[in-house]
């Protein structure tokens, strides 16, 4: 792989090619991040696109010596929460009694782990969005700590400190409502 | 990671089936909008008795037959008296307080999911109240007999500007349910997974300002406990 800092400085100048090439890089981790933030693969596919817009928009003020993926997935998170605030959260909020418990827009293979693990977002889309967020980013797009902490904008130990936390509240969910996914 | 829970939940998320992206039809955003207008409508016509949900907050819009019947919520019932460092600290969200003002005069945690700030009088009586609610397991039903629809930083909401009987239930091991009357004006509203509930004696447009104008405490600015 091209030196991811080379890359980057080519695309601040404009280069297609080199914006391309983050597109293809990270356009996976982008929309994953988007889809189990908002649930539906017609608005996480906007908020790919707005991402990379909004990044390459913003990408001479970016500081190379920083990891892109944390970046962009920071930018993603925030054009999810817009999103969600400004339509979706206002239906709900009017409709719900309980919390949204979404069904999965599209699960074509019906294979157990894939059951499972759609299983398991529902049961994570009981937690607070905050938590949510720590949950996607720690265990389904496996970010590392420091990853996740820029993403989030905190300390390492305050991301440790809540996943801990995070994860306690998660097995009761679970023990409460998929007893089936417990270890 | 050596937490064999915490591997367990990635082994399960690393299947996690996502969809290939789907470019979205010019449509779609006008049937969205259509199932918000029916939504709107399906709630008008529910007259006499209209539910509202605000985040955790159920409003059950329709007459109220006495408010003599509870007792007003005074701080010293509230229980969870903590500092704001603490709360800020312990909290899974991230607690914000209205920019303008100063720090609250006394802070209120309760699990980690629901933090109470309340500025007082000289004579140590509540001025204002805002309590932030992200937890799953507590639900509050207010009964009133009117409502005012508002938005918040675009966020849906609503005012309550007559006295009322509120109930806060917290589903635990066992579900229990505290009534209680209040007085004040109250304006609701839910953000980011985050239901405020700010109890007043300011009008609305005070109160929206407020709201709008919360911002999220950072512990570093705050003093840590001594030890």
């Amino acid at each position: 792989l091209e030196d991811e800092t080379a890359v980057i400085r080519r695309a601040q100048q404009q280069d297609r090619a080199a914006c391309d090439a983050l597109v293809q890089r990270y356009r996976e981790p982008v929309y994953r991040l988007a889809y189990l933030l908002v649930g539906d693969a017609h608005v996480a596919d906007d908020i790919t696109q707005q991402t990379f817009l909004r990044a390459f928009g913003h990408l001479d003020r970016f500081d190379t010596r920083r990891p892109l993926r944390p970046w962009l997935l920071q930018i993603t998170r925030n054009l999810a929460r817009n999103r969600h605030r400004a339509f979706k959260r206002y239906v709900q909020a009017m409709q719900r009694f309980a919390l949204a418990q979404p069904e999965p827009e599209r699960v074509e293979t019906q294979v157990q782990a894939q059951q499972q693990a759609t299983h398991l977002w529902q049961v994570v889309r009981r937690l607070p969005a905050p938590q949510q967020e720590l949950i996607y980013l720690r265990f389904f797009l496996d970010l590392s700590v420091e990853e996740t902490a820029a993403v989030l904008d905190l300390p390492p130990g305050t991301v440790k400190s809540r996943t801990h936390r995070t994860l306690r509240r998660l097995r009761g969910l679970i023990d409460r409502y998929a007893p089936e996914l417990a270890p | 990671m050596n937490d064999p829970f915490a591997e367990h939940i990635r082994q399960i998320a690393a299947n996690f089936p996502y969809p290939e992206p789907q470019p979205r039809p010019q449509s779609r955003r006008h049937r969205l909008r259509l199932v918000g207008a029916l939504v709107l409508l399906a709630l008008v016509a529910a007259v006499p008795v209209v539910l509202i949900q605000i985040g955790v907050v159920q409003v059950r819009i329709a007459p109220v037959e006495s408010a003599a019947t509870w007792q007003p919520l005074t701080l010293a019932d509230v229980a969870g008296a903590t500092t704001l460092f603490q709360a800020v600290e312990a909290a899974v969200f991230p607690v914000k307080r209205p920019a303008a003002l100063p720090m609250p005069d006394q802070v209120f945690m309760q699990p980690d999911d629901t933090v109470i700030l309340a500025w007082v009088d000289a004579d140590n009586a509540p001025q204002m109240v805002l309590y932030q609610l992200a937890g799953e397991y507590l639900f509050v039903l207010k009964q009133v007999s009117a409502a005012t629809p508002v938005s918040v930083s675009h966020a849906p909401g609503l005012w309550v500007a007559v006295p009322h009987p509120v109930t806060f239930y917290r589903d635990g091991a066992t579900t229990t349910a505290e009534t209680y009357l209040v007085r004040g004006n109250v304006l609701i509203w839910f953000a980011a997974g985050v239901t405020y509930r700010l109890e007043t004696t300011l009008t609305l447009t005070e109160a929206e300002a407020i709201a709008e104008s919360l911002v999220p405490v950072q512990s570093g600015t705050l003093t840590p406990p001594p030890g």
